[in-house]
């Protein structure tokens, strides 16, 4: 498929991690899978009214070079995706600006969450509690 | 756990119905189950552990938070916002900070709205009530020094911080960090002693009362692969989803009267501040100081600042995103938190999240900025080389002559995010803009209460979970007697060590 919102992300977060998270370890590929990861169960959460929206938005920027390039966003080389994602984030269009600003922050946040994971207090133990009864409601077939 | 329960193919019936389990619903469930009332507490999340992840956590997010966090409220300047949805709800992600109301904020609310009973010494016993099962302590050791650079710029501009007590228990095997006194912790364990019954994983879509009773429809969803619709059958329903959910729930229900019309907030906007000595040690305790020198204006004060979150808070300024990877244990987050703004919360029609809407006036915006500077100003009289404050497009700060960059806060590029939300259904006698009566009854219903922070007016200018607790408890007890004159609920007695600081409950606060 020409256009796909799986690989616009993949891409997406793999140009602002390399562009920006020069930190020791950015040139792991599991860690940016597990970014990419982050950022597609983040999509599948988010508000339902916002999830169309962003889907199009983020196909319309994989979309952005067709008619110059060929290639979609997600098929350019690396520099030409920083130059597409720098000019999108300086847009005089408030909608890129903040597809960028999505992207960036989740990106960021995904990734510095992985290179500097926090640790559970008490790493272990069972995290959820388990239904264990029908209760004593009343139930009606 | 024998109280947990998990939703069949029938209608479950209740005496009473609390629907969330966040501080105004646990409490309201753990006082009605120990007065020997049959309640069920239906909670739209998971019931997870206080420790099931990290604090501020990608997994955390993922596992407790609505929406995994990504919830804004759109309007002339964005604001993100997040809501627990899990047991516990907000008290399970937030920091702990507390505070009573201040007199002056519950007298104001109780002219303008025609609340009966809640001025200061009206809420006072469910204060120390709610105190007494959630432990109110401040830092057993000196806070770290991020945290007292608030207090050090304070002082050096003439102005008072203060150290915020937590609601954490200090003892035990984790008697550094405490434990976080959240409603899985406290309230909800007592609910569970007194004999209540929990579904969680379910949300309830509308409420209908069709006869004598409520009838509360919904879908049971334990994991992506389960899903059942759920009826449940009750003689009175209180709603405690929060300041977004009830008002949605409400609507949904075709019960909309000055629903959803009043949302307030506190907008809060962040600073990164890098120092030149180490003030971010690893493991070191929770950021406490606050400056509340200007309220109601506006106040400021000090946020948990591990690298994730740093390098969250660096997203406007990430071309420097390398100052975090060398020098994290030198910088930490601080904020401006302002109480302006207003919203409105809408149910969209086929759709299951409701929209919020936020909008600012140009005075409500200033005061953001004037909060914005003055921090500026505290952090570099503190010590601060350089400042990254969250407005896109902007320069970092490296004196306070840079100041003059924000002298004016643009609503399009301010990143402006807020955890305090309520006054969508606001309590008070005053019908014409109020959805329940002083006590949480939903005007124009029977048996149906409100008990969350979408009751409270306006803002508290503090953070609300004391204000939210109290206000539970005073109306959980008005109910139980004017229901059963009979029966009152005793506040149950913990044991409190002696060796660890506690909060002296007080109208103001201890100065550092």
């Amino acid at each position: 498929m020409l256009l796909s919102f799986d690989c616009a992300v993949s891409a997406l977060a793999d140009c602002i991690i390399r562009e920006r998270c020069s930190a020791p370890g950015s040139d792991s590929v599991e860690s940016r899978v597990s970014v990419t990861q982050f950022l597609m169960r983040l999509h599948a959460s988010m508000p339902d009214y916002l999830r169309l929206p962003m889907r199009c938005l983020t196909l319309a920027f994989d979309a952005w070079p067709l008619l110059i390039t060929g290639k979609p966003f997600h098929r350019l080389s690396h520099e030409r995706r920083c130059r597409q994602i720098e000019a999108w984030r300086h847009s005089r269009f408030g909608k890129f600006r903040d597809l960028i600003k999505f992207y960036d922050s989740l990106v960021i946040f995904g990734w510095y969450s992985a290179l500097y994971p926090l640790t559970p207090d008490a790493p272990g133990r069972s995290a959820v509690m388990s239904p264990a009864r029908q209760g004593r409601l009343s139930v009606h077939e | 756990m024998s109280n947990i329960i998990t939703a069949g193919n029938g209608a479950l019936e209740a005496e009473i119905v609390v629907v969330g389990s966040g501080p105004g619903g646990a409490i309201t469930a753990a006082l009605l189950a120990e007065a020997g009332r049959n309640v069920l507490l239906v909670e739209d999340g998971p019931y997870m552990r206080l420790d099931s992840a990290p604090h501020f956590s990608q997994q955390e997010m993922m596992q407790k938070y609505r929406n995994g966090g990504i919830t804004v409220g759109m309007g002339n300047a964005n604001v993100s916002y997040v809501e627990g949805r899990c047991v516990g709800g907000g008290s399970e992600i937030n920091r702990g900070l507390y505070h009573r109301t201040p007199a002056d904020v519950l007298e104001r609310w109780s002219t303008e709205f025609g609340i009966q009973a809640l001025l200061y010494p009206d809420l006072e016993p469910h204060f120390d009530a709610c105190e007494e099962t959630v432990r109110v302590s401040y830092l057993p050791g000196e806070a770290p020094l991020l945290s007292r650079k608030l207090d050090i710029g304070a002082q050096k501009l003439g102005w008072n911080a203060v150290e915020v007590p937590r609601l954490v228990r200090y003892d035990g095997a984790n008697r550094a960090h405490g434990t976080k006194q959240s409603m899985t912790e406290t309230f909800v364990p007592r609910f569970f002693d007194a004999g209540g019954t929990l579904l969680s994983n379910t949300r309830i879509r509308a409420l209908t009362r069709p006869g004598r009773s409520w009838s509360l429809r919904g879908e049971y969803r334990p994991d992506l692969a389960v899903h059942r619709d759920v009826t449940i059958r009750a003689g009175t329903v209180f709603l405690a989803c929060g300041a977004i959910q009830t008002p949605a729930l409400l609507r949904r229900s075709g019960i909309k009267r000055n629903v959803g019309n009043t949302l307030h907030f506190h907008p809060m906007i962040k600073v990164v501040a890098q120092f030149p000595e180490e003030v971010n040690p690893p493991d070191a305790l929770d950021p406490v100081h606050q400056i509340k020198e200007f309220d109601p204006q506006f106040s400021l004060g000090c946020s948990m600042s591990s690298p994730s979150a740093l390098a969250l808070a660096m997203t406007d300024h990430s071309v420097f995103l390398h100052e975090v990877d060398r020098n994290w244990k030198h910088m930490a987050i601080y904020y401006a938190q302002a109480t302006g703004g207003v919203g409105t919360v809408r149910s969209i029609p086929g759709f299951r999240d409701p929209l919020v809407r936020v909008r600012f006036t140009p005075h409500e915006l200033s005061d953001v900025r004037d909060g914005l500077v003055s921090l500026c100003r505290c952090l570099f009289a503190a010590g601060a080389d350089v400042l990254y404050p969250s407005i896109s497009n902007s320069p970092p700060l490296e004196s306070p002559a840079d100041l003059r960059h924000i002298a004016d806060l643009p609503a399009h590029r301010a990143n402006l995010q807020t955890l305090h939300l309520f006054s969508t259904c606001p309590m008070g006698q005053t019908e014409s803009r109020c959805v329940a009566d002083s006590f949480g009854k939903v005007h124009g219903t029977d048996h149906l209460y409100i008990a969350d922070a979408s009751l409270l007016p306006a803002p508290t200018i503090v953070n609300p979970q004391g204000t939210v607790m109290a206000v539970a408890h005073r109306n959980v007890l008005r109910f139980l007697e004017q229901s059963r004159p009979a029966v009152r609920a005793e506040p149950q007695r913990t044991r409190v060590p002696t060796n660890v600081p506690m909060y002296v409950p007080s109208v103001s606060s201890r100065k550092s």
